[in-house]
């Protein structure tokens, strides 16, 4: 079984936030940057499936500028067999619409593939439309949040989370996953030594969006301004460093201050 | 006028919160509302519609539509768009909205305004704002109002519309249109939590997380919810690993609340939590970090060990 998976470099949480500056390829320290959280749950998922069916491969595929090299090899550390950078560098990409029109021609040109698996969502946009879109683009089934996954001949059962409990959808294959950082690829596995030795010898192949032979058009939507939301005008009040009951009766104090009484509702 | 068509979301029977939200936002622009609504037996929720101000419900009542099934959903939503063209096409932002709305806008290979907090429409344009980095930075989108948008609206930013009896519209039945190719996808089955407290009414709601530690241990916020009269609520982890059911969750899979007072004890704040109850009028946060995202929405906090604090607390309420 071939599986595709898709990850992103993001701003590094503890990286200080820019307006100006919210992609990696606007950056220059490679500590700013990361990869997406929730994508190492895909990852898992992609590496766990190949493992148990004990053939076929994980590619790794990840748009980015240099700064991404990074996050690729962080893939390959944490077991994908191969791995490609697509160079976004040239490109003037300013919706996910067009991200999902690169990613689902990489896909086209990798061919050999039985399922497509992205990350829940992203820590940066967050908008989890990768996933449908990317599916849509290639009339492939997709199935977003899942927790589970089974094979049953040329099927995948999975298990996929909704609002209060859990929906099992069976899809053809090939199938496009985004996996949930709920549930049986809760903990994404670490790297080993070796692994990183291993990683950060591997040449990783940079494709140009001009060979995938994809029509990238300008999106109907447009990002305008990005903005520091305003500051809280009360911040949070901390107690700290004092005897458990000292603590507490300070915060008694402080509510008592503002007029709230926490006993009221007994 | 504009025409919006709104996806009319429901659960246990009801329409959802979300997308009472999101008609909330509908009934803000002062356009003429559609809605679709999509599944077996619904002609009551379907009858119940109208109130939230929609003039025209189209009904696609049927037993292929008894599981959710993205493909035929997104198929024959395709459908009612090409017959009716309206200029928006809105839903809340729940879990199917955010599989089957990007599926829908691609189809007709167009932009989207995803998780959006707001919408506003002028002469010329829509524009709406969306927060990234899990609501550090926000950025304002705009697109031509002349051609067709998709929409979803993110929760917690909006009130719930409230029904009114007064209001009539039209059912109208819609047949379901399903391609050969959109039987790769198969509904099999869905699991429901069984739902025995309504967290939302709480006024006070004592909330454990992943660090509360262990189920036994989670003894110590029921302990604590009993004492000051509140009720038990819970962030997803803490409901994933099995400590308490499912309809005590707060956050993006469960509620949305808005009490008095929530204490947050042994809860991070993922943003996934935070959309289900930063509304809440006094947050305090119980935990161990003092970085802890939580922090930065509590008005008060204690930085200790919750099983130490909570004993304590209730003795001094």
């Amino acid at each position: 079984m071939n599986v595709i998976v898709f990850v992103k470099a993001t701003i590094d949480r503890n990286a200080p936030l820019d307006p100006d500056e919210i992609h990696p390829g606007d950056r220059d320290d490679k500590a700013d940057v990361m990869t997406n959280n929730y994508d190492k749950h895909a990852i898992e998922a992609a590496l766990r499936i190949v493992e148990e069916k004990g053939e076929g491969k994980v590619t790794a595929v990840c748009l980015g500028s240099e700064m991404a090299d990074k996050v690729i090899k962080e893939a390959i550390a944490m077991g994908c067999h191969e791995a490609i950078r697509i160079d976004n560098a040239n490109e003037k990409i300013t919706h996910f619409f067009q991200v999902a029109k690169i990613l689902a021609a990489a896909a086209k040109k990798i061919s050999n593939f039985d399922l497509l698996l992205f990350g829940m969502q992203s820590y940066d946009f967050g908008t989890a439309t990768m996933a449908p879109m990317v599916s849509e683009f290639l009339d492939l089934p997709v199935a977003c949040w899942v927790e589970k996954i089974t094979f049953d001949g040329g099927k995948v059962k999975v298990d996929k989370v909704i609002e209060g409990g859990t929906r099992t959808v069976e899809l053809e294959i090939p199938a496009v996953l985004s996996i949930a950082s709920s549930g049986d690829y809760e903990e994404p596995r670490y790297t080993s030594v070796r692994r990183i030795m291993l990683a950060s010898k591997t040449v990783v192949p940079i494709w140009q969006v001009s060979e995938l032979e994809v029509e990238v058009p300008e999106p109907s939507v447009e990002f305008e301004d990005i903005e520091v939301p305003p500051a809280r005008t009360e911040k949070c009040a901390i107690i700290k460093d004092g005897d458990i009951p000292d603590m507490v009766s300070a915060l008694m104090t402080k509510l008592r201050e503002k007029g709230l009484n926490i006993g009221a509702y007994k | 006028m504009t025409k919006v068509l709104v996806i009319l979301e429901f659960a246990h029977g009801k329409l959802i919160g979300v997308t009472k939200e999101c008609l909330t936002v509908v009934k803000g622009l002062g356009v003429e509302a559609i809605g679709v609504i999509l599944g077996h037996n619904i002609s009551e929720l379907a009858s119940e519609a109208p109130k939230y101000d929609i003039s025209k419900v189209f009904k696609v009542d049927d037993p292929q539509f008894e599981g959710v099934n993205i493909l035929y959903h997104t198929r024959t939503i395709e459908a009612l768009i090409n017959q009716e063209k309206p200029d928006i096409v809105i839903a809340g932002a729940s879990l199917y909205a955010q599989e089957m709305m990007p599926r829908l806008a691609s189809r007709f290979n167009t932009a989207m305004f995803a998780s959006v907090k707001n919408l506003e429409i002028d002469d010329n344009e829509i524009e709406a704002v969306h927060p990234l980095f899990e609501e550090k930075l926000f950025a304002k989108m705009e697109a031509d109002r002349n051609k067709l948008n998709f929409i979803t609206i993110l929760r917690g930013n909006n009130p719930e519309l409230e029904p009114d009896a007064s209001l009539t519209g039209e059912i109208i039945n819609f047949s379901p249109v399903i391609d050969a190719k959109d039987k790769r996808e198969h509904f099999i089955e869905e699991k429901m939590a069984k739902i025995s407290v309504d967290i939302t009414k709480a006024k006070l709601l004592v909330s454990g997380g992943r660090g509360v530690g262990t189920k036994e241990k989670f003894s110590i916020i029921v302990d604590t919810a009993k004492a000051l009269g509140g009720e038990v609520a819970a962030s997803r982890a803490a409901v994933d690993a099995g400590w308490v059911p499912h309809d005590h969750e707060v956050g993006q899979t469960g509620s949305t609340v808005t009490p008095d007072i929530y204490i947050a004890c042994g809860i991070s704040g993922a943003i996934q939590h935070l959309v289900g109850m930063r509304n809440s009028k006094t947050i305090i946060a119980i935990n161990t970090d003092e970085e802890a995202p939580i922090l930065e929405i509590a008005h008060f906090a204690i930085i200790g060990d919750l099983h130490a604090v909570l004993p304590e607390l209730t003795k001094q309420v």
